[in-house]
């Protein structure tokens, strides 16, 4: 899409990648309607500043760095901190909501369940390398952190998935294993 | 697609955007960035007025300094200049009808009736606003005022101011030298140019003192005529 076709087709974009940011968004803060503010800030900050965008990267990866950056924002944030100390007080998740315990009725959401067991660190490297499909040299220019810590977290973050889900089946990667 | 992602997208079907919620996403994108615009307008507008009035402001500054500088000496010399050759064309356009007219008035022996007072109200009205007080009272006590007009008169001739030049003494600069050029008419039809030269001391723009210059051989040219 070039970037003058941008102003008129806001809502294109929003119906081609919502959701794909929603569930990126949702990984990382674990709650949904946080995740739809964070997506909702993306894409009215993205259509601000339109003319930044250059093409040099896909749509969808400028648009999934900018959820990362926002969602880290907001892991960062008082408001977050906040919330996780009432979370530890109270003894139980604010994700906990009426919406979220329909839904694993409705669905088994085995793998999500074991990523939300995963700190941050971890699980964003896989959402990154597994979901998104972007290099590790890509995620260690997002991150601002060297390719190798990187690699290593992968690794790691697959050990500790794996003890969740014994026997969980990754798949192939055509591009590079780690 | 990767099986991590493949499950990933199956458990996470029910995380999505709702068409309604995607629709006013659209819209307070397009919301924000319309007010986004009329701020930078708002923005623009302030900003432009606000150096417009800042320029005018500056503008009017630099005038008035400018002319506070030149005001100490162009306007205080202008005046006294004015002042002197206002004077100056009164006393050496003449005769003057009017003049002679209230003077011939005052010779009837009305010295202290209605033609007296219009005597001394034409003197004030026509020297008052050039001479100081002191140098108004000397002005008529001494018959410098009105002078030339009764000489013109009785020795039937008439003159006319062509010229005057008027320059500051530089080292006295109360005192103004000044040269009238006239031109000098005989009953006969006879013509001559004179140059009657003086000198004026003034006080804050109004004359002190004028006198005339004129030699005997000056005020014998111009009493020819009798």
């Amino acid at each position: 899409m070039k970037v003058g076709e941008l102003v008129e087709g806001i809502e294109e974009i929003i119906a081609e990648h919502g959701d794909y940011l929603l569930r990126v968004a949702y990984l990382y803060v674990e709650n949904s309607a946080t995740a739809e503010d964070i997506v909702q800030d993306v894409f009215i900050a993205f259509y601000e500043k339109r003319n930044q965008y250059r093409g040099e990267a896909s749509l969808k990866t400028y648009l999934v760095k900018m959820t990362v950056n926002r969602s880290h924002d907001y892991l960062r944030s008082w408001k977050n901190k906040r919330i996780m100390l009432f979370e530890k007080i109270k003894g139980r998740s604010t994700n906990h909501t009426p919406e979220r315990a329909m839904l694993e009725k409705v669905e088994k959401q085995e793998l999500v369940d074991a990523l939300f067991t995963l700190s941050i660190n971890y699980r964003e490297v896989l959402i990154l390398y597994y979901f998104q499909e972007i290099t590790t040299v890509e995620i260690a220019k997002l991150l601002k952190c060297p390719e190798a810590t990187v690699r290593t977290r992968l690794q790691r973050a697959r050990k500790q998935l794996e003890k969740q889900i014994i026997g969980y089946e990754w798949g192939e990667l055509r591009r590079e294993s780690i | 697609m990767n099986q991590f992602k493949e499950d990933l997208n199956r458990e996470l079907q029910s995380v999505s955007f709702s068409k309604e919620k995607k629709q006013l996403i659209a819209t307070k994108a397009k919301a924000k960035l319309h007010s986004q615009k009329k701020r930078t307008n708002r923005q623009y507008r302030f900003v432009l007025t606000t150096f417009t009035i800042f320029a005018i402001g500056f503008g009017y500054l630099l005038w008035q300094q400018a002319d506070f500088l030149n005001s100490p000496q162009t306007e205080p010399l202008d005046k006294n200049i004015g002042a002197i050759q206002a004077v100056l064309e009164h006393e050496f356009n003449a005769p003057n009808e009017e003049v002679i007219h209230i003077v011939n008035g005052l010779s009837s022996g009305a010295e202290s009736g209605p033609l007296s007072s219009e005597y001394y109200s034409y003197l004030e009205d026509t020297y008052g606003p050039y001479f100081t007080d002191s140098g108004y009272e000397k002005f008529v006590a001494t018959g410098l005022a009105l002078m030339f007009h009764l000489e013109a008169d009785q020795s039937n001739y008439r003159i006319n101011v062509t010229k005057i030049d008027v320059e500051q003494n530089k080292e006295t600069p109360t005192n103004y030298h000044f040269t009238v050029y006239i031109n000098h008419e005989k009953i006969d039809g006879a013509k001559m140019k004179l140059e009657i030269p003086g000198i004026a001391i003034l006080r804050e723009g109004k004359i002190e003192k004028i006198t005339y210059l004129i030699d005997g051989e000056l005020w014998r040219e111009m009493k020819e005529s009798e």
